[in-house]
């Protein structure tokens, strides 16, 4: 089995600690990984800004350089929803239908195909977790909060659940939107970081030490706002948590 | 062209394909006692309850929840000594303290009694315009879901007016909190005969 | 107009006020989620709305014949109008017919919609909005700021002091109990000298003829049983076949919008009161317009409960006013693009496209996919909103050619490395105005990966 690495673009530049644990995680777990170097980007930024048509390109692109793998594998729940849910806009050749089927993020690898049910991880500090919402509510990473009556399932949860030493806090609102929402976050920046604050103060009043999540672009911004405000809380993605050996 | 033709050819040329219309099943509560869920939920809504073991009962409870002596009106061919319908003119019953009605089902789930202008005596208003309401059912009509009572209720035939009332008139307007008795009927008291 | 950014950032001046407001209405989306969790089969009634919604727009021409022809039959008189304007003038023909000066109404976001209260008053008709929260905006010259809770945006000390000015309250009094009761001696007196009622319908079946108006108040049903004279303003998308239907809708409707089981009331309206006239005007602006639109006629299923409101993280932080139209947050901002793209088409922006609204909406509207698709066209169209087309065409074909990537990223991150936090430069200097940007590693994951490849061999 094959499998080839996504790494999104901002990922590969600011937050390149996150995708090496992707990596060495996939490799640990015995994963024939590879890394296409010629890789780009999967064109949500431009898309979710209304541009899709300019995106085009780029879908080709990523089509071209992931077609020949078995699985690929992102560690962000946004760019593989993109992939899977808006290259419906491309003709549905083979290589299209074959790259949307099998573009998987990271944690829905580990535990529907990896099938894993426990890792060498140890990361002992109190973590709170984010659930992104393209991988909530549209990868189905777990059940949102609004789906009161389905059985309530969270992939991020079970997986941390393996990580030796690992609190998870209990928050007052298990999935709200962080505010990022990639053009948003500049469109709308008043409500943007009122809503990364909110979120933050609902980690850190918990006693969250670390905020984590399976999409570093909420990180990002919540990094951000962190860093301006001199909050002490930190954040790392889900992959650095489950490649932790306990330092 | 009148607009009723335009709009129709509109939607004629707009529609989408058919779409199938499912057959609804009657979903039933899971509540095996389905008296104790309804009068659960309609306390919770705001209303009191009241059981009696004897319709002959219902006047005296009547005067133990209303002692004051003030306007009532009923709609209840066997409650004597209260006063009836005797207009069909709605203003004339502004002022009525307490309106007595029947309910014909009550729905455990939302603790909703439906009632229509037959028990009312086709006044309409009355159990809007008045400052309490009363609803005498037995508990025999007492169902589990909207979906059993709108079977029983079937096409409407004679009433031209019908509705569920749930409880007291409410309001959250104002910085949702909650104030029983907006414009309609301040309290509601269901007794229940057997 | 001012953009919806600008107006959100204006409302977030006053943090504790927009925490006050979050939390309103996030307590209703928990009343909501408790009520929710006592239908087992909340999900089954979803589809199930859904699909009875869709069938009806697949036939909505056949039901609207049907209906009219019932409610004819019951004893109704059933008007057509194509827009706004239309539905005012029988408004007005209906009143003038009458002699009628006085009109209470109780909620209808139609009436708003199609600016029924200013056209009326400019007639010297005095309109008596009855809804509790509607009077208070009507007496502060306001539209609703949100399609349930209309008046949701407002501190009890604002309604004291209105109060006090229109009905003469005790000045300084804040108790809503207080308040409401002397709304309710104001609101009796209008509800015996008006001639003519008129409600907003949240049902109309087409089998019986009937409209179902659902309200917690029971203003409408004041309205309608002492005026002489009933209007029901309904959109041609409320339509339902089968009264059985309202079963699924009814438990659906009050539990997403409050959190109740049911309204207090669901009153069934069939045939005028004796010596009474029963008006129903079927209104379409731009209904069947958005019908023929594919990817958007599924938000006509929409039953207006409000729940993707109270659930929008940005509507919460930002108040229904700042959308500027009449049915605000994610639902206003994909049904008002459709009627004026250049005024409203800012507004499929305004979203994180979290999809808590789709999640939420008891008739399952796909809203977070429409707002995406709005914003294709927002840009299409060539609006500002959508960026400048030839600059992103640019863009977008650097990001398909990997070498253009990767010295665009490179060159980003050590910009960053130089000018590191707080400096503001180049677009970044908005992200940067309360927040600092993520500091730049010495080396990209690319880097790295091509040194352990090479260390490897
Ligand atoms: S779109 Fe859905 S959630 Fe929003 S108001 Fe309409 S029915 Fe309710």
């Amino acid at each position: 089995m094959k499998v080839g690495l996504f790494i999104p673009c901002y990922m590969d530049q600011f937050y390149p600690q996150a995708a090496i644990a992707t990596y060495k995680l996939l490799l640990k777990l015995g994963c024939d990984v590879e890394y296409p170097e010629g890789q780009t980007c999967c064109g949500q930024p431009l898309a979710n800004a209304g541009n899709e048509a300019a995106s085009r390109g780029s879908y080709l692109h990523f089509v071209t350089m992931f077609e020949k793998y078995d699985y690929i594998v992102a560690p962000s729940g946004s760019c593989v929803y993109h992939v899977r849910h808006h290259f419906d806009t491309l003709d549905q050749t083979d290589a299209v239908k074959k790259v949307r089927a099998k573009t998987l993020d990271l944690t829905e690898f580990l535990l529907d195909v990896l099938q894993i049910s426990s890792l060498p991880a140890k990361y002992p500090h109190k973590v709170g977790l984010h659930q992104s919402c393209h991988g909530l509510r549209g990868l189905h990473l777990a059940t949102s909060s609004e789906l009161v009556n389905k059985p309530s399932a969270s992939k991020l949860h079970e997986l941390l659940s393996m990580v030796e030493g690992l609190t998870l806090v209990e928050l007052d609102r298990k999935d709200e939107c962080c505010g990022f929402g990639g053009t948003f976050s500049v469109k709308e920046p008043a409500i943007s970081v009122k809503m990364g604050k909110d979120r933050i103060k609902d980690h850190f009043s918990k006693g969250a030490e670390v905020i984590t999540a399976g999409d570093m672009s909420c990180l990002m911004h919540l990094e951000g706002i962190i860093s301006r405000q001199n909050i002490p809380i930190k954040v790392i993605h889900i992959a650095e948590i489950l490649n932790a050996d306990g330092i | 062209m009148p607009s009723k033709e335009s709009i129709l050819s509109k939607i004629k040329a707009n529609r989408p394909n058919l779409w199938p219309l499912p057959d609804v099943p009657i979903f039933e509560t899971l509540a095996t006692d389905k008296k104790t869920l309804f009068i659960q939920i309609l306390e919770r809504g705001g209303s009191k309850v009241h059981c009696i073991d004897d319709s002959t009962q219902i006047h005296q409870v009547i005067t133990t929840h209303f002692p004051e002596d003030k306007r009532m009106i009923s709609t209840l061919p066997t409650l004597e000594g209260i006063e009836g319908i005797t207009t069909l003119h709605p203003d004339f019953y502004e002022g009525t303290e307490v309106a007595i009605i029947e309910g014909l089902i009550g729905v455990a789930e939302n603790g909703a009694l439906w009632v229509t202008e037959n028990e009312l005596g086709n006044v309409r208003v009355l159990p809007f315009i008045a400052q309490h309401l009363v609803m005498v059912i037995s508990e025999k009509n007492i169902v589990g879901t909207m979906h059993e009572a709108y079977k029983i209720l079937g096409l409407p035939t004679t009433a031209g007016f019908g509705v569920f009332i749930a409880g007291p008139s409410k309001t959250a307007d104002i910085e949702q909190s909650l104030v029983i008795g907006a414009q309609g009927a301040r309290s509601l008291l269901v007794i229940l005969t057997p | 107009m001012m953009p919806h950014a600008q107006k959100a950032a204006i409302f977030n001046k006053d943090e504790a006020r927009t925490d006050w407001h979050d939390a309103s209405l996030w307590m209703v989306r928990k009343k909501r989620d408790f009520a929710v969790s006592e239908i087992p089969e909340w999900e089954f009634l979803r589809e199930f709305a859904s699909d009875i919604k869709m069938h009806t727009l697949s036939k909505l021409d056949d039901y609207l014949e049907a209906f009219e022809k019932a409610a004819i039959q019951n004893g109704a008189i059933v008007h057509w109008a194509a827009d706004a304007k239309e539905h005012n003038d029988i408004v007005l023909s209906i009143l003038n017919k009458h002699q009628a000066k006085k009109m209470v109404k109780s909620k209808s976001m139609l009436t708003e919609e199609c600016h029924l209260n200013e056209f009326l008053e400019l007639h010297n008709i005095e309109v008596i909005d009855s809804d509790l929260g509607e009077r208070i905006i009507q007496m502060l010259d306001e539209p609703p700021s949100h399609i349930v809770l209309p008046a949701i945006h407002l501190k009890k000390e604002e309604i004291g002091e209105l109060f006090h000015r229109e009905l003469h309250t005790e000045k300084g009094a804040t108790d809503p109990q207080y308040l409401t009761e002397a709304a309710r001696h104001h609101l009796r007196e209008k509800f015996h000298t008006a001639q003519v009622a008129l409600t907003g319908v949240n049902f109309g079946i087409a089998e019986t003829g009937e409209v179902v108006v659902c309200t917690n108040e029971g203003n409408a049903d004041m309205g309608v049983h002492l005026t002489p004279v009933q209007i029901h303003s309904m959109g041609i998308e409320k339509l339902i076949p089968r009264r059985s239907d309202l079963a699924v809708f009814t438990r659906l409707l009050a539990r997403s919008a409050t959190g109740q089981p049911v309204t207090v009331f669901t009153s069934h309206h069939r045939n005028p009161k004796p010596a009474g006239e029963m008006h129903i005007i079927l209104v379409d602006n731009g209904r069947t317009e958005q019908l023929g639109k594919p990817d958007f006629r599924s938000s006509l299923k929409c039953i207006r409960c409000g729940a993707c409101m109270n659930t929008c993280p940005i509507y919460r932080r930002s108040g229904g006013h700042s959308y500027e139209t009449t049915i605000p947050g994610p639902i206003g901002s994909i049904l008002t693009p459709g009627i004026d793209l250049k005024k409203h088409g800012q507004l499929p922006f305004a979203s994180t496209l979290c999809g808590s609204c789709t999640d939420v909406c008891p008739v399952k509207i796909d809203i977070h996919t429409q707002l995406y698709k709005w914003r294709q066209i927002v840009s299409e169209a060539g609006l500002p909103e959508g960026g400048n087309k030839t600059m992103m065409s640019i863009m977008g074909s650097g990001l398909a050619s990997p070498s253009f990537f990767h010295r665009l990223g490179n060159i980003g991150r050590k910009l960053l490395r130089i000018f590191p936090g707080k400096e503001r430069f180049l677009s970044f200097t908005v992200w940067t105005k309360d927040r600092d940007l993520p500091k730049a590693p010495v080396e990209s994951f690319r880097e790295w990966y091509a040194k352990q490849a090479k260390d490897a061999k």
